[in-house]
């Protein structure tokens, strides 16, 4: 083939515009430290990096779900503790006020003191919880309704938090705890009527009432931990996921340094010899040598 | 018998001979970089000779009357050429197309955090943290913000691609001049050189034309003109799955559940009506729901019409999350909302007259996916149009270029053949010296 001066430009140049574009796109791959910086980079990969990221962002969704049902079941575990632990305290005084022999004044004192947990029980029922009455089912806006005579007035549907696409726990405990085969205020209020009247028999059937309570109170307690621990694996569960679905973004995005910095190493020296190579390439021709 | 002076006839001849090469190697230099020009050629040629019987006995022999130059050619292959604008038309429609789905690539912005798939993710995350938290403002006032930056992205890119193929419309305005300007050039040239044949500077010069042209278009209708029609097409189809996925998701039939019962909506303005708010009425029930996007206004793609409900941007306690207009603390629409996200919605993709059965953002991830196998390819295809168009191109200069050390070395040779030539105009001047001033005085 014949060489001619134009060609040797022209390859030249088109040579260092190729070298200088892989050069590029090496440079561009370690500054970003991502493989696909562009569909066309990796048709497939880049809908499956939208995928993973779309994964990703719905496990960090459950995740926070999770912890949100467990900090919310946290209080209401400790509001259970305290109706446990006030109920308790009544039994306690029952016993005492029908066992003992109590004068009619201290049998009042123990009557003012039920009453005194009769309200505190009312104040655990509005327990409220990043603003939430928690113990209103879904109407979450208004406290639970105590009559004088003990009824109750709330709402008994479950609030539902997702855990994953399939798997949803209703996280709270409704009025039912107060309400359920026995209503804690009416037995309450019977215990503080029978000893205010110093009935004795009246005493222990509200004492039974309340035993039949405690029970209740710890079914629901029981039922609440087993969900807590639920919850609680699935929290971990989605962390792990969580790590694991970071590892594969990572792994269809992210660059292999050492590779990558390896071939912006070998495509600038390769642009540089290039370069090298042309400059001694465009000087001579024969003019040079003729005299 | 030869005339007296037949030696100072050849010589003379001879020198101008060679002089006229020496010129066109000087011409040849002086273009060694002229765009277009072919290297050209003094075609010497010995001028006829003449019978002459003289001393040679019974068979009469011929004299040779030295050289002229038949023609001063120019070195050309046309079966180059034609390759050559073969091939130009195919890379100026490939170039074309390419820059084309590089600009829709770079304008999705896609993979990242600020692309429209990161912020459907966000969005319905957004959606997710309502169906957690039913009754929390602040959880609406997200959602506002997300669904805002939601339509703003689809509507930027909707904008870039309105812009872009008006952008491909001026383009193929501007190519069509260019084409009736290098016409009407090529055209004046064809009729200069039907007058003179030989004019090889002409020749050149509609051929440089004629490659330009190649470029633009060319006999089977290839070249950037065609690569400019191809892209509004490419631009046209992809705005329109992109506003058929915005149409869907907001309008689009899809069966969902709603509190375990799977019920027929049309998309999320539907659901969200469905639905009841924050908002109560006189009678302490919750009202209904607004729609988060207004889909009224006018334009010419979906995309443009739609716009955030004032009323819900305004008040975000208007957005329903409850299916029960009696529990601020009922997610079970904002969930049915949340599941949109995976739900299938059946998208009419452009040009193709079967649907696709996807999700959202499937659907998105398959127009990335597609614009990137596209732009894949077509780079591709361009790299190796751009290889076969360099190596006719580097066939045509080692054809037609000019190589310098070869016009050095004719330089010489033309350079002695005329100083020899000049030597024997003065030799065969001396001869006539002796026969004219020198012979029986």
């Amino acid at each position: 083939m014949r060489i001619t001066q134009q060609m040797l430009g022209s390859n030249i140049t088109s040579q260092l515009q190729k070298n200088l574009s892989r050069y590029e796109k090496a440079n561009e791959q370690v500054s970003t430290g991502k493989r696909i910086n562009s569909p066309s980079d990796d048709p497939i990969g880049v809908q499956k990096s939208l995928k993973l990221a779309s994964q990703l962002a719905d496990n960090e969704q459950y995740e926070r779900n999770t912890d949100y049902a467990l900090s919310w079941m946290e209080t209401t575990d400790q509001a259970l503790n305290s109706i446990s632990n006030a109920l308790q305290r009544a039994n306690e005084l029952g016993l005492q006020a029908l066992n003992g022999t109590n004068s009619p004044e201290d049998q009042q004192t123990i009557a003012k003191e039920i009453e005194q947990l009769r309200a505190e029980m009312q104040d655990i029922a509005n327990t409220k919880f990043d603003g939430k009455y928690i113990f209103n089912g879904q109407g979450t806006d208004q406290p639970i309704q105590v009559e004088a005579n003990g009824d109750l007035t709330y709402d008994n549907q479950s609030i539902l938090q997702r855990m994953s696409s399939s798997n949803t726990i209703a996280m709270n405990v409704t009025g039912e705890v107060f309400d359920g085969n026995v209503n804690l205020f009416k037995a309450l209020d019977q215990l503080s009527g029978a000893l205010a009247g110093g009935e004795k028999a009246g005493i222990s059937s509200a004492l039974e009432q309340i035993e039949t309570g405690k029970d209740q109170v710890l079914n629901s307690w029981t039922s609440l931990g087993a969900k807590q621990s639920r919850v609680e694996g699935m929290n971990q569960r989605l962390k792990e996921e969580n790590l694991s679905l970071q590892t594969l973004v990572s792994k269809n995005d992210d660059v292999d340094f050492a590779e990558a910095i390896m071939k912006l190493k070998t495509e600038e020296s390769v642009y540089q010899a290039s370069l090298a190579a042309s400059a001694k390439i465009i000087q001579p021709s024969l003019l040079d040598f003729l005299r | 018998m030869t005339s007296t002076f037949h030696g100072l006839e050849v010589g003379k001849r001879s020198l101008y001979t060679q002089q006229t090469a020496l010129t066109t190697t000087g011409n040849n230099i002086s273009n060694a970089n002229t765009p277009g020009y072919s290297r050209q050629r003094v075609d010497m040629q010995a001028t006829s000779s003449i019978t002459y019987p003289y001393q040679t006995g019974s068979s009469s022999s011929q004299l040779g009357t030295g050289v002229s130059v038949e023609s001063i050619d120019r070195v050309r292959s046309e079966y180059l050429d034609s390759q050559y604008r073969e091939r130009n038309g195919q890379l100026g429609s490939e170039s074309t197309k390419l820059e084309t789905l590089q600009q829709i690539e770079a304008l999705t912005d896609e993979p990242g955090d600020n692309g429209i798939s990161a912020s459907l993710d966000r969005f319905f995350s957004a959606w997710e943290d309502l169906a957690s938290n039913p009754d929390s403002l602040a959880a609406r006032a997200v959602l506002v913000e997300r669904s805002e930056e939601l339509l703003s992205q689809g509507q930027t890119l909707n904008d870039g691609l309105t812009s872009l193929s008006k952008s491909l419309n001026e383009q193929m305005k501007a190519v069509n001049d260019q084409i009736n300007v290098l016409s009407t050039q090529i055209d004046s040239l064809n009729k200069e050189i039907a007058s003179t044949p030989e004019a090889n500077e002409l020749k050149d010069r509609r051929d440089l034309l004629m490659d330009e042209m190649s470029g633009l278009t060319n006999a089977e209708n290839i070249g950037r003109l065609e690569g400019l029609q191809q892209s509004v097409k490419e631009v046209e189809s992809f705005q329109k799955d992109l506003n058929e996925m915005f149409n869907q998701l907001i309008n689009g039939s899809v069966t969902t559940d709603v509190n375990g019962t799977s019920k027929q909506f049309n998309g999320l303005n539907d659901l969200m009506t469905s639905g009841f708010s924050l908002v109560k009425d006189a009678n302490g029930a919750m009202k209904q729901g607004e729609a988060m996007f207004d889909t009224t206004g006018t334009g010419t793609t979906f995309l443009e019409s739609l716009s955030m409900n004032q009323e819900v941007k305004a008040n975000p306690a208007t957005i329903a999350a409850s299916s029960n207009n009696n529990a601020v603390s009922n997610g079970a629409i904002a969930t049915a909302i949340s599941d949109l996200k995976s739900e299938t919605f059946s998208f009419n993709v452009a040009d193709s007259n079967v649907n696709a059965d996807a999700s959202v953002s499937d659907f998105y991830g398959m127009l990335i996916s597609k614009i990137g196998a596209k732009t894949q390819a077509s780079e591709r295809s361009v790299e190796s149009h751009q290889a076969v168009l360099k190596s006719i191109d580097q066939n045509r200069m080692s054809v037609s270029g000019v190589s310098l050390d070869e016009e050095m070395s004719n330089l010489i040779q033309f350079q002695h053949a005329y100083n020899a030539a000049a030597r024997y105009v003065s030799t065969t001047d001396e001869l006539l010296d002796v026969i004219i001033n020198r012979m029986g005085v």
